[in-house]
């Protein structure tokens, strides 16, 4: 009996060291933490990207694992034996150590009492945390690009992070909030569905694409996207469940971005077109691969779950 | 404006190709920003796609063991027999300029056909209705005819593919392709090497070829294909063949020819396309006829009707295969790093050639027909395995079992009774960039 308490106690005390070693990490530091420490910093997800990931995992059970690999900037997956499992890093084999990839890690900002504040990879630790073989004790290797731990209160830090344009106070409807009102954790039951957020990720290489030469891609770069699109593009008559539908609805949207100039200003993101990596055409082959693909399995899933009820 | 943005980025790009050879440390770009991937072979594109240009390749290098009726020809006829060749050696340029234009050049060598230029072609595809194709070009023709070399179940096509015209390369050609994600519709007119019309003088023939596919189910990598294509080779008065390999390259490049109108008027043929897959197993079958109707060379109707089919069915471990809904054709496996795969096929082939049709020999001096009023039945059993260790590096082994009726096995070749069956064994390293 005397067990327990002992075991709380040195639980709390564990506790306490853990936030203290992260209020001491600097920028540029790598972290090992479980999924369930980590913070949002935006209030919402696009439900059909997860859906997208969750069913392709079901059915190429490697991609899994080529994601925890990229995730944690280990490249792909090398060996996947069939006992391998994400809580055991040891049953398979990444192309990398963690972090040699560094640039294509999620990264966190650490707040006040060193909880950590994730900024990029909502969608990546969403999936990881809803599959199967993951979960919310799953360990995850994340970058710490700034330490605001010193801010006296939430609401100062806050006022930092909107400075640095590190948190995204807009819900799924694309109404402004306030930092309070974004989830304390990860997961579907958490984070509300913003629809544009996921049609923005499906025109990925076929309207748009995230800069990767020159300047850094902003975060939330596709809420910058999705937010305008809402503002000109009404999704009522498409019906997001079906295949078809939904590629119109792509097409539609990438068909709005190249429309506009590469120095016009996407809505109020105060980014210009080219900042946000838009295209000059529409790449209709990469159109109909993410048809084939992505929407695929976004909408077979979606499927499978309104059958499930 | 627009040719400054494109000479910016053809210098950019040659700037970078000599930084890389002389190791230089920094490229940078007076043009536009530029994407560079070299996760296989190399492609160079502008961050807004406008421009763009790739660099990819193929080797496919085969040993094979053979024995009877393929082996005809060989210094000892019919005995085992040994050959290693180059199969396929591809290297090819792609890209893309000013937005909606497409381009390709590709430089094709093999131990048959030595080196020539089997695909040079622009393609528009800013229009929503479909994209059109000018030049010469690979035509998407049949499942296993639209699929990738590289990426067939087996070591080569069903032999039915020996027997069709459609899926040859275009000499030139104009192709317009409609699809979506589930289904495409594709029609096209081309002059083809195949013929040159006697009765147009010079001229080249020309033949049109149409197809549709569509997969009523898709639900991720589960599939199921359904297609259809046809060709009319319009042969205008050419010489048409029946002819196969029965999937066994050699270095003598054998073939037995068991139609000959030397004078077609028509040669038309239809494929009806099946497959799917669910989880790891794949399952296919192809049905098609071909008739070519015309005379022989002393002016008597020669007509030849041919009709086969073949079923296949494969099993992947560690992996599953691609499938392009918009391209009606299976892709490369979604893992290719020390996936396996075992499959079994069985075709067969039906000729029924009007006794005028049946040429003087199959393809050899005393290789002929038994009975010039029967048809020949070819039929082959492959069994195989593929490894895929790298997404560039693929091993095949393949054995076939195969058997014509219809030969004359009382007639010898240089003293050797003719055989009307064999086997083979056949080994691929390919190497994709």
């Amino acid at each position: 009996m005397r067990q327990i308490p002992l075991f709380l106690i040195a639980l709390s005390f564990s506790s306490a060291i853990l936030a203290q070693s992260y209020s001491e990490a600097e920028p540029g530091q790598l972290l090992q933490v479980p999924l369930q420490a980590l913070h949002p910093t935006q209030a919402a997800v696009g439900y059909d990207q997860i859906y997208y990931k969750l069913g392709r995992f079901a059915q190429e059970r490697n991609k899994l694992f080529d994601e925890y690999c990229e995730a944690n900037g280990q490249g792909e997956s090398v060996k996947v034996p069939s006992d391998a499992d994400l809580h055991r890093p040891e049953s398979f084999t990444c192309q990398d150590e963690v972090g040699t990839r560094s640039s294509e890690m999620k990264t966190v900002v650490i707040g006040p009492e060193g909880k950590l504040f994730l900024t990029d990879g909502h969608h990546t630790f969403t999936v990881l945390l809803e599959d199967p073989k993951g979960g919310e004790d799953l360990n995850m290797w994340v970058r710490v690009t700034d330490n605001f731990s010193d801010s006296p209160d939430m609401a100062s830090f806050w006022q930092r992070m909107q400075l640095a344009r590190k948190v995204w106070l807009k819900g799924g409807n694309g109404q402004v909030i306030d930092a309070q009102q974004i989830p304390s954790q990860l997961g579907l039951q958490h984070l509300a569905n913003d629809p544009y957020r996921a049609l923005v990720y499906f025109t990925r290489e076929v309207g748009y694409d995230k800069p990767r030469s020159g300047n850094v891609a902003p975060e939330f770069l596709e809420f910058y996207w999705g937010n305008w699109l809402r503002s000109v593009m009404p999704l009522d008559g498409y019906d997001l469940s079906d295949r078809g539908d939904y590629r119109d609805a792509v097409e539609a949207a990438a068909k709005k971005m190249v429309a506009l100039a590469s120095e016009d200003e996407v809505g109020d993101s105060g980014f210009k077109v080219r900042e946000l990596g838009g295209y000059s055409s529409v790449d209709r082959k990469e159109l109909n691969k993410v048809a084939g693909r992505k929407l695929n399995y976004a909408t077979s899933y979606k499927k499978m779950l309104a059958e499930k009820g | 404006m627009i040719r400054k943005h494109f000479a910016g980025f053809a210098a950019s790009a040659l700037a970078l190709a000599v930084s890389a050879q002389a190791f230089a440390g920094t490229v940078s770009t007076d043009g536009a920003d530029l994407v560079i991937k070299t996760k296989g072979g190399l492609e160079v594109a502008t961050t807004d796609k406008a421009f763009s240009f790739k660099l990819n390749g193929k080797l496919q290098w085969d040993a094979t063991n053979f024995d009877g009726l393929m082996a005809a020809d060989q210094n000892k006829p019919f005995d085992d027999t040994f050959n290693t060749f180059i199969r396929r050696g591809e290297f090819g340029l792609s890209g893309t300029a000013y937005s909606d234009w497409d381009w390709g050049l590709r430089l094709s060598y093999d131990d048959a056909d030595d080196t020539t230029v089997d695909q040079a072609y622009i393609a528009y595809t800013g229009l929503d209705v479909g994209t059109f194709t000018v030049g010469r070009f690979g035509v998407d023709y049949g499942l296993e005819g639209a699929t990738s070399s590289s990426w067939i179940t087996a070591i080569e096509r069903p032999f039915m593919y020996d027997f069709l015209n459609g899926d040859e390369d275009t000499k030139f050609g104009v192709n317009f392709k409609h699809s979506g994600d589930n289904y495409g519709l594709m029609a096209q007119v081309a002059h083809y090497d195949t013929y040159q019309s006697e009765e147009d003088g010079n001229d080249e023939a020309y033949g049109y070829t149409l197809r549709g596919h569509w997969a009523p189910y898709l639900n991720g990598s589960d599939v199921i294909h359904l297609g259809a294509s046809y060709h009319s080779s319009n042969p205008d008065d050419d010489r048409s063949r029946a002819r196969t390999r029965m999937g066994i390259r050699s270095d003598n490049d054998f073939r037995l020819t068991f139609g000959d109108v030397t004078v077609a008027d028509k040669d038309v043929e239809w494929v009806l396309e099946s497959g799917a897959q669910f989880g790891s197993f794949r399952a296919q079958a192809e049905y098609y006829q071909r008739k070519i109707s015309g005379e022989n060379a002393g002016g008597a109707n020669a007509d030849v009707d041919i009709s086969g089919y073949y079923g296949q069915v494969s099993y992947m471990f560690n992996g599953v295969r691609g499938y392009k809904g918009s391209d009606g054709k299976w892709d490369k496996p979604n893992n290719m790093k020390g996936s396996w795969e075992v499959f079994a096929r069985y075709e067969s082939t039906t000729i029924d050639s009007d006794a005028t049709a049946i040429p003087g020999n199959l393809g050899l001096a005393n290789v002929v027909a038994e009975d010039l009023s029967d048809e020949f039945k070819t039929n082959a059993m492959v069994v195989g395995v593929n490894y895929f260790a790298t997404p560039s590096v693929r091993m095949s082994l393949n054995y076939i079992d195969y058997e014509v009726d219809n030969i004359n096995t009382a007639n010898q070749v240089d003293g050797k009774n003719v055989q009307d069956d064999g086997k083979a064994i056949v080994g691929r390293l390919q190497y994709v960039f």
